[in-house]
């Protein structure tokens, strides 16, 4: 009796709640991961997805044709309880202004899906949802009624798109090319005038680039007129199309990316589209202010940024890691150090950012200007934010990273190893090239993939040093010297910062700050686990130094 | 013999060689020692550096302004004649002078000559008695003994040809007016020029009395006339002689400073019906000096005792009241009566010369003194500063002139613009407060960091809230409770919520979780307090079941049971959400809020901030203090189950306190990046500087100030050294932060090294 009365006491105080509420917390954690994730996969995949058109009937006799966004339950003005309202993607933005509609569920009269609803993808203005009306060509009929002109819509499209070829290589390549000589000429002219004493051959100099500068001038206008010539080619061809309120609107075949009909399409025509709208976001320039298109320039402003960044910070961290580990005589000095390092860890990135700012720009960058750029200014090409000074700044925050797991990795080599490899003969540089840091190599590849994983993923020091909405030409070129280290740049995770609430029109541009964040998680995530995974192999391949 | 003697041969070849390799090795040796010292010099430098840099942006802050050394420039043709107004253009080149025989001088004070001169032509007998130069326009007038008022204005004319400098300075006569017919002498005035042709002037005639005068500009209208319409006005039965005049606000009121130290305020909307609206006791003594700052809102009034201060329209300190001249700044007293005074055109900084000779350089709004020193013998008659800023030309009672070169770049910083309460112009008391920009000229930064601070701390401490308790606790449940098996699961994901970029989180929180709050606001709250209260009711229950039941289902996997609970507590509250909202709060939260508890609720508010900054926050206090629960050593663990403690009781008893100080440093690392935390605040929050804990709403970190004001911040420009201080403060926060928690580890490291 009383030994049962005892354990119930026992069981009273072991606590069990309080572990409970233990797990909760592990539990709240675990939510909070697995909702975000499944909250950026959800909405970050499916915006690919070609969803249906569907027309809505209102019993005021309005109608409107779009895909279903969201429901939300609203309370009712007069307190009588909630109603449920549909948030409809209308596009046709310069129609009707916005791109978004909310409809009172009790307002709808019918919903239809008609096949024949047709969406464009614009080069501006965003998607087109209507009914096509007719083709023509310089007022010259070619199709009339929906199905006729979708049927002739691929050959002219191709016409178009070939002619569309061409002015995109003239733009990008001959006039980029023009343009990019006029500069190089200017800039000659530019520091031969500002020579102290000119020479008769620098005045016979400047007229002879004078020449150049006509001819290339006569070529350009030469090439706008070719150019001018095939617009006008390629616009010949409009698409006549009908809101399905009734507005009819013209739109150039042109202007025309792509376009589908969502309700008469099987899924493996979705899926098609899925992948091809998917190919368009890895692979191509933003257009639209960034709100549509897709993210290459960003993806290779943070691919270029991060492996400059790599180039700087692994010699650097693995020197020092060397020096506080092997070189430097332990003691409060190296203690000291050893807190100042764990201390820059720790330093707010903004804080880098501030001081790539100050120092990489304005201090070394100025100095590179007036030294070799003088013939610019005061037009900064050093002097101010680009990749190269985003980079350093990027690596100067995540040095103590790779300090830090480098100098693991070179605790962990065993004593007996260096002794052995200093009693065969060997010199101190020679023990630590040959047998310590190879052993060490794991952790120091840990330490750079977790500082790529760092670095991928930051912004704020980068909207200091030169990260930019619209970088207009990448860091990479065909033109000389071809790595453009003063370039401003794009990066994945300013994108969403910019897009996302600097953009115009928030609501429309939210699919693609959603796929961009699922990008960036997608990089970010990959790095870090191929660190766990990498780690692991090294360890195994070199666990024989541990002997 | 000869076998060995080849022998040896080859051994000494060889031993050549090899100390060729040797000494090649050895040199090798030295080459990498050498990189590597300097590779560890290198850290040691990038740290000062950085310290440095920091040092050499933001002195100048801190520093007093730079006056002087001064040039005499006395021009050769004044012949005695006394100069009664000068100014200069804005190159600090050409002075304009007036003097007392009414002829305007353009001097070229750098090359000391004349380039040209004009004169206003004045009648037989007549002589100027006083002169009136306006705030921060090139308008001058004079008033004669002979009632007339002659207003000019000065242009310089500066044009450049290739790259020189060329000015045709010329003078044009804007009004001449004859103040009253019986044409008394005018021995004190303001003109004041508004729009296009509008003009008001005050003058005190030798009778003590204010004339008063206005001209509207023809209007272009159907019914009015073409002649523009002149009214006139008298100001009389003032308490004593007026000695100071000053037309402001928009040349509705007029300022008058008497000798019995009053300030006199008059509408003049209507000059022929002015009407006295306020009076105030500006000084007990004279009123020798008052005029105007930039902005011709504050007023500086000196005396003739060389006191100094600074009076502005403001309300009642509560904010009630009627706007009434208030002085708002007590400012460095000169040792005599204040003579001459010239108001910078850039800032709230203002020169001002007294009877002893003696000038100061001083800043109206943090009261600072940037300058003092005796630069004459005599009294200082007149003052200008150029307009940008960067010189002032100082005429003495003997006709003397001398230009002085003035470094004053930044006036508005200091100690107390950061750190203290600043009684800004217009504001009704002193208060902290940062705006860094404003749409006019006349706009003056208000740098107060206070706002910015406490920004920081709030959103520091709200993340924290909830963030500490749950990584805490988390910590505790996966290293001493949670199964092996899931732990290898759980906790390097936990890890990878650490690498997730905070521009994600910051775009979750701001675009996707603060307006899904707003409407489910109470739902949410219920949550936050259900969640616990059915966790501990579960555990009861789940006591209550038959042990074989509690054995299968929960082996170390809690957590699992309780996240389809969570789900359902989160589904049931957001559904009730609207029913709490309509029986608790009359049917609207927010606006219950803001009517019962006078609390208004910002969309993005620190309450979200908190919760998001959890993403960032929780992984980091949980690897590490996860890290300091796992390495107690087992020996502990053990001897206490083994003395029949529950394992709760092992935890809380022993685990927890040998791992406190690593859970202390996991915390103050959490504490660290919390507060250095730049994306996440800056898109969760409205990024609004105001001073207030309310949970609803938003604040401004420092972190996101930089972020957001570093762009438009001219290099080497005031904002630019002071968000470079801003960061400096951020680091040291941080820097102390971490530090202590390096300090705990460090010696946690040595106590678990010896158990």
């Amino acid at each position: 009796m009383e030994k049962s009365k005892k354990t119930k006491k026992y069981k009273q105080s072991d606590g069990h709640i309080w572990i409970w509420l233990t797990a909760l917390s592990t539990a709240i954690g675990l939510f909070m991961i697995g909702g975000l994730l499944i909250l950026i996969l959800s909405n970050g995949l499916g915006i690919f997805w070609p969803s249906h058109l569907q027309q809505f009937k209102l019993k005021n006799g309005s109608i409107y044709l779009g895909e279903e966004w969201e429901q939300e339950k609203v309370k009712n003005e007069d307190g009588s309880g909630n109603s449920e309202r549909l948030r409809i993607k209308i596009a046709n933005r310069d129609i009707y202004g916005l791109d978004f509609k909310w409809i009172d569920k009790a307002d709808i009269e019918s919903i239809i899906e008609p096949d024949s609803a047709l969406v464009l993808e614009r080069m501006a203005w965003g998607q087109f949802y209507g009914f096509a009306s007719k083709l023509t060509d310089n007022d010259q009929l070619l199709a009339a009624g929906n199905s006729a002109v979708i049927a002739a819509l691929p050959k002219y499209m191709d016409e178009v798109g070939k002619l569309q070829e061409k002015i995109n290589r003239i733009e990008k390549v001959e006039i980029k090319d023009i343009s990019y000589q006029t500069d190089a000429l200017r800039l000659q002219q530019k520091s031969i005038e500002q020579k102290e004493d000119k020479t008769d051959s620098d005045n016979q100099d400047i007229v002879k680039i004078d020449a150049q500068l006509q001819e290339l001038h006569e070529q350009f206008s030469e090439t706008e007129q070719q150019l001018i010539k095939l617009r006008t080619e390629a616009n010949r061809y409009i698409l006549e199309m009908l809101a399905v309120s009734g507005e009819p609107k013209s739109i150039l075949l042109a202007d025309i990316v792509r376009y589908f009909q969502p309700n008469d399409m099987n899924v493996l025509q979705k899926s098609g589209l899925y992948i091809a709208r998917l190919w368009e976001f890895l692979s191509d320039a933003p257009r639209e202010a960034n709100m549509e298109g897709g993210v290459l320039p960003a993806i290779f402003g943070t691919v270029l940024m991060v492996i400059i960044m790599s180039i700087a910070v692994v010699p650097l961290g693995v020197l020092a890691a060397v020096y506080l580990r092997e070189y430097a005589k332990q003691g409060l000095f190296v203690r000291v150090l050893r807190i100042a390092v764990n201390n820059l860890a720790g330093v707010p990135s903004i804080v880098y950012g501030i001081f790539g700012l100050g120092f990489f720009v304005y201090v070394i960058g100025g100095s590179i200007d007036r030294l070799f750029f003088a013939e610019s200014l005061p037009n900064p090409t050093y002097g101010t934010g680009g990749i190269l000074w985003a980079s350093l700044t990027l690596a100067l925050l995540t040095v103590p990273v790779v300090i830090v797991t480098a100098e693991e990795g070179l605790a962990a080599v065993p004593r007996s190893v260096r002794e052995g490899s200093l009693a065969l003969g060997a010199t101190k540089f020679e023990t630590l090239w040959r047998v310590v840091l190879p052993s060490a190599s794991p952790s120091i590849f840990t330490g750079l993939i977790l500082a790529v994983a760092r670095a991928a993923g930051e912004v704020a020091p980068l909207m200091v040093t030169g990260v930019v909405k619209l970088a207009p030409s990448l860091p990479i070129d065909g033109y000389f010297p071809y790595i453009h280290l003063e370039r401003k740049f794009m990066h994945l995770g300013f994108h969403i910062y910019d897009v996302g609430f600097q953009s115009p029109n928030v609501e429309a541009a939210l699919p693609m700050v959603y796929a961009t964040t699922l990008l960036l998680i997608f990089i970010v995530v990959a790095l870090n686990l191929s660190a766990v995974f990498l780690r692991k192999r090294l360890q195994q391949r070199f666990a024989v130094t541990h002997l | 013999m000869k076998k060995k003697a080849s022998a040896q041969q080859k051994h000494d070849q060889m031993s050549f060689q090899e100390s060729q390799q040797w000494r090649k090795r050895k040199f090798f040796d030295r080459i990498a020692r050498w990189i590597v010292n300097a590779g560890g010099g290198l850290i040691i430098a990038s740290v000062l550096g950085l310290l440095l840099l920091f040092v050499v942006v933001i002195w100048p802050l801190w520093q007093s302004a730079k006056v002087g050394p001064a040039q005499e420039i006395t021009p050769s043709f004044l012949a005695n004649k006394p100069i009664i107004a000068i100014s200069s253009d804005e190159y600090e080149k050409i002075a304009h002078i007036l003097t007392l025989d009414g002829v305007v001088h353009f001097y070229d004070f750098e090359a000391k000559k004349e380039l040209a001169t004009d004169s206003i032509a004045l009648r037989s007998g007549e002589a100027i008695k006083s002169v009136w130069r306006s705030t921060n326009t090139e308008n001058f007038a004079f008033g004669t003994n002979q009632g007339r008022v002659v207003q000019y204005t000065v242009k310089f004319n500066t044009r450049f040809n290739e790259g020189e400098r060329s000015y045709a300075p010329t003078i044009s006569v804007l009004n001449q007016v004859e103040m009253s017919p019986d044409a008394p002498e005018i021995t004190n005035l303001a003109v004041v020029t508004e729009g296009e042709g509008n003009v008001v002037i005050a003058a005190v005639s030798s009778a003590n009395t204010i004339l008063l005068y206005s001209k509207q500009a023809a209007e272009e209208s159907f019914f009015a006339e073409d002649e523009p319409s002149e009214v006139f006005g008298v100001i009389d039965g003032l308490p004593a002689s007026p000695t100071q005049l000053d037309i402001g606000e928009g040349a509705q009121a007029l300022f008058v400073g008497l000798e019995s130290g009053q300030i006199l305020k008059y509408a003049i909307n209507d000059v022929s019906q002015p009407e006295r609206i306020e009076e105030v006791q500006g000084t007990h003594n004279a009123i020798t000096m008052m005029d105007f700052l930039l902005g011709e809102r504050s007023l500086v009034v000196g005396s003739e005792l060389g006191e100094l201060s600074i009076w502005f329209e403001a309300f009642n300190p509560d904010g009630t009241g009627a706007r009434k001249l208030r002085q708002a700044h007590e400012m460095t007293a000169h040792a005599s009566a204040i003579s001459s005074f010239s108001a910078s055109q850039r800032n709230r900084s203002f020169l001002v010369g007294s009877e002893d000779g003696t000038l100061s350089l001083q800043h109206a709004t943090n009261e600072r003194l940037l300058w003092q020193n005796k630069v004459s013998n005599s009294a200082i008659k007149l003052i200008s500063m150029t307009p940008k800023g960067t010189g002032a030309l100082i005429v003495d009672a003997v006709n003397e002139v001398h230009f002085f070169p003035v470094e004053n770049p930044h006036p508005e910083t200091g100690f107390s613009a950061f750190f203290g309460k600043i009684w800004y112009e217009g504001y009704s008391k002193p208060d902290y407060i940062w705006q860094s920009s404003g749409g006019s000229d006349d706009f003056e930064p208000k740098l107060s960091l206070i706002p910015l601070i406490f920004g920081t701390i709030k959103g520091t401490i709200y993340a924290l809230l909830f963030a500490l308790p749950i990584a805490v606790l988390a910590a505790i449940y996966v290293s001493q409770f949670m199964h092996w098996s899931v732990k290898s699961i759980v906790k390097p994901s936990m890890e990878i919520m650490a690498a997730l970029p905070s521009v994600v989180i910051g775009f979750i929180g701001g675009l996707w979780l603060a307006p899904r709050i707003q409407p489910i606001l109470p739902g949410v709250l219920s949550a936050i307090l259900l969640t616990p209260a059915v966790a501990i009711l579960f555990s009861i229950l789940w006591k209550k079941l038959p042990e074989h039941i509690q054995r299968r289902l929960t082996a170390g996997s809690e957590a699992f049971v309780l996240l389809p609970i969570i789900l359902l507590i989160g589904y049931f509250c957001i559904a009730i959400s609207h029913s709490i909202e309509a029986w608790l709060f009359g049917g609207d939260f927010q606006l219950w809020l803001q009517t019962s508890a006078n609390v208004s609720y910002d969309q993005r508010n620190a309450f979200v901030v908190g919760l998001v900054m959890g993403f960032a926050v929780i992984p980091i206090i949980f690897t590490i203090a996860e890290d300091a629960l796992t390495n107690v050593p087992r020996s502990l663990t053990a001897a206490s189950l083994a003395l029949g403690a529950t394992p709760w009781q092992t935890a809380w008893h022993i685990v927890l306190p040998s791992a406190s100080p690593g859970i202390f440093s996991a915390a103050m690392i959490g504490l660290g990046r919390a507060v250095g935390e730049t994306m996440i605040v800056l898109m969760a929050t409205g990024n609004t500087p105001v001073m207030d804990w309310n949970i609803f709403n938003g604040f401004r970190t420092l972190s996101a100030n930089i972020a957001v004001e570093i762009p438009e911040a001219p290099m080497g420009g005031t904002l630019f050294r002071t968000l470079f201080f801003a960061a400096l403060l951020l680091f040291g926060m941080t820097f102390i932060v971490n530090t202590g928690a390096e300090l705990v580890r460090q010696r946690v490291n040595k106590k678990y090294g010896k158990i």
